[in-house]
């Protein structure tokens, strides 16, 4: 059967109920493509929880870490301070290598001894005095053994692990007793030939109670040679580390003519907390709080920086999400000096265009474009006349029909580190702050887009773009304390960007606004 | 209990007589069932489509799995406006044109200058069979084949082709005598063997 057909009737009548089953996979690759969309509208926000979870997590941590170890700093500028002139003088005894466990002994110790001192004149008074001494040093042994095995603790971990310490707890006191008489060494030698007896004197004395005041009136009878040396003692004592507490104390020694040793240990005792809490307020000074927000782009000026025929296009910002986390320190109670880092994504829209592919030098100026590729696709103005393909010079630009609403996007990407000073004008569990400062934006992902519908075609990046570049920052922060260390955190922001392009001509002044929110934490 | 299976009877055939509507609606909410069914009733027709407009079965498979997701994607934007399945098919167009309207604009246009072949009536088989038909569509040129498939098969004028392809109308009236002088030759040659 031939029959004189036109090709068009052949294939239409052919293909009118022209229809073919596609493999199962492809529905299987469909489902599995619509649970995953699925499951990623619920991940998402879960997603950002956990992130929010594991950011808390972190910096907890690190806060955690950080006070935990501060208290450990304290005890070490002790030790230094005391055992570094100890050290200098010292015959090297093996166990000398340990001496930084005795330090807080160390502090007792010369306080007792110091104590004595202005008992020269009253000799009775100075044997009392030197008796309770001894029975006060055999209860300082047993207080200040247990201390000192949480100090060895402490600092076995931050110095070479001494395994005699624990075996030779009993001497360590007199070790004690003995560094502080050493340093005497080098200002008197009268004293040199005296220390050896007192040192095994004291050593009885922590090791038989009993005896304790016997042994005592007994080197209290050498105290007479040791008096010379104690005396030089007080001078050295307080150019070591330890000055404050120790001086201290023995101001007040002094005053009360004779305080128990326990109440020394007490004060001793209140002077450190009074120490800890100074180091904690002064490091309470520090706040980091995480952050994030809405962020609106905008210009101040008509201009476009994609090409300077869209000047007159619609233009119009968009709202994206900027976050990241910044770190405080309170210069003063009412002034505080911040900076951190954030993740800024802004993108800037502009309407009334059409997309065509065209070659090269049709380009949009502001687009930085394969430079391989013989045609581009660009965008005109709607308006743009000059478009009519038989006009000369045009006839290798094709528009292409993307529905009527195309538009441009730039969408930029920046890191910004801000250094802002923040002002607080209301400090009560409701607080207000002026922030004002600066930024510095460091120029991350960029990229022109236009997209209309179902179309989106990535022009490729904008080449106008200055990789550092700097904004002004104002606003306003309100916070609510919810706890002694947390605070919630809002802050509308307007920040102008100074110089976005290495064009200044372009007349297009970027500016963006955010409103960011967070939670902060002193330390 | 009777209640019970009253009222399962009752869901069963309410299912069964799930209209269009109610179809749409369960797929604009997401639910992977529904759009199962909807695959299932328009699988077969936008199949074709993809095949007529695609280089390659294969080919022919993505798009057919990209126009559903864009229809699942999008079905919150049908109104009820006009037929739902005219809605599909120009969805499963406009999804192949993407893909292949960008590609080859200069070859193309350096073959549109090439003489235009007559467009006169050929003496050929009635009979020639419909996967040699299709073979050879596939095997045209990516805007030829667009061009022939919109303008012969699925009655789209010229003007709305050129719009829709970004091309001038003249480059699609070329482009479809193109596309018949390739498809008579290779008929002919069919018939010849």
């Amino acid at each position: 059967m031939k029959e004189k057909k036109n090709i068009d009737q052949l294939f239409n009548e052919r293909f009118q109920n022209f229809e073919a089953t596609p493999d199962p996979a492809v529905w299987k690759n469909i489902e599995a493509k619509l649970q995953d969309k699925k499951k990623d509208r619920k991940v998402i926000p879960l997603w950002w929880r956990v992130t929010g979870v594991a950011a808390l997590l972190a910096l907890l941590l690190t806060v955690g870490i950080s006070l935990y170890n501060n208290p450990e700093s304290p005890s070490q500028q002790l030790v230094e301070g005391d055992v570094v002139p100890a050290k200098n003088t010292t015959i090297e005894t093996p166990e000398d290598i340990s001496t930084e466990k005795p330090t807080r002994n160390d502090a007792v110790v010369t306080e007792e001894t110091n104590a004595d001192t202005p008992g020269e004149t009253n000799p009775s008074k100075r044997v009392q005095q030197q008796t309770e001494n001894g029975v006060a040093e055999t209860s300082v042994v047993e207080t200040t053994t247990k201390d000192s095995e949480k100090i060895q603790h402490r600092n076995n971990r931050l110095e070479q692990p001494q395994p005699r310490k624990i075996s030779n707890k009993p001497n360590t006191t007199s070790k004690a007793v003995t560094v502080t008489k050493d340093a005497n060494k080098p200002t008197s030698n009268s004293s040199e030939t005296t220390q050896n007896p007192l040192v095994k004197d004291l050593n009885t004395v922590v090791s038989e109670k009993e005896v304790a005041t016997v042994q005592a009136e007994k080197s209290n009878q050498k105290t007479a040679v040791k008096d010379e040396g104690l005396f030089k003692e007080n001078a050295i004592v307080p150019s070591s580390e330890n000055d404050a507490a120790v001086t201290q104390i023995k101001k007040e020694e002094n005053q009360d003519a004779k305080p128990s040793i326990f109440d020394a240990i007490k004060e001793n005792e209140a002077v450190e907390k009074q120490a800890i809490n100074k180091k904690e307020n002064a490091a309470n000074r520090w706040a980091v709080s995480p952050n994030v927000g809405p962020v609106y782009y905008g210009s101040l000026s008509n201009g476009s920086s994609i090409d300077p025929m869209f000047a007159d296009n619609a233009q119009s910002g968009e709202v994206n999400l900027s976050y990241g986390v910044q770190v405080a320190y309170d210069i003063s109670k009412k002034i505080s000096i911040r900076s951190g880092v954030n993740n800024v994504n802004l993108s800037y829209a502009t309407g009334d265009v059409q997309v065509a592919s065209a070659p090269p030098e049709f380009g949009l100026r502001g687009v930085n474009y394969d430079s391989n590729r013989s045609s581009v696709t660009t965008v005109f103005d709607v308006g743009a006349s000059d478009l009519n393909p038989s006009s000369e010079g045009f006839d290798n630009i094709t528009l292409k029909n993307t529905g009527g609403n195309a538009e441009i996007s730039q969408r930029i990407n920046y890191y910004e580190v801000p250094l802002e000073l923040n002002y607080a004008v209301l400090e009560n569990r409701f607080g207000i702050n002026i922030i004002g400062g600066m930024s510095t934006l460091f120029l991350g992902n960029n990229e022109i887009v236009v997209s209309d519908g179902d179309f989106r075609t990535v022009l490729g990046e904008a080449n106008n773009l200055n990789s550092i570049s700097f904004t002004t920052n104002i606003g306003l922060g309100f916070n609510y304390q919810l706890s002694k260390r947390f605070k919630f955190n809002i802050e509308p922001m307007f920040k102008y960007q100074l110089n976005p392009y290495t064009d200044s001509s372009i007349n297009f002044k970027p500016y963006y606004m955010g409103v960011y929110s967070g939670l902060s934490f002193k330390f | 209990m009777l209640r019970c299976t009253d009222c399962e009877t009752i869901n069963k055939s309410r299912l069964l007589r799930l209209t269009l509507d109610e179809l749409i609606q369960q797929c604009k909410q997401q639910d992977v069932k529904a759009q199962g069914k909807l695959y299932k009733q328009y699988s077969n027709v936008l199949f074709s489509i993809c095949l007529r407009y695609s280089p390659n079965y294969t080919e022919a498979e993505d798009n057919l799995q990209d126009a559903f997701m864009t229809i699942f994607a999008k079905i919150g934007q049908f109104k009820g406006k006009g037929s739902f399945e005219g809605w599909m098919k120009r969805i499963t167009v406009n999804t192949v044109l993407q893909k292949y309207r960008r590609q080859k604009v200069f070859n193309i246009k350096e073959e549109a200058q090439i003489e235009q072949p007559d467009e006169t009536d050929v003496v050929i088989e009635s009979d020639v069979p419909l996967d040699f038909l299709l073979k050879i569509i596939q095997e045209l040129p990516d805007r030829y084949r667009l061009v022939f498939s919109m303008y012969v098969l699925d009655g789209y004028s010229h003007k709305e082709i050129a719009q829709m392809l970004g091309i001038s109308d003249g480059t699609s009236k070329s482009n479809l005598a193109r596309a018949r002088g390739i498809l008579k030759t290779k008929i002919e040659a069919f018939r010849g063997n």
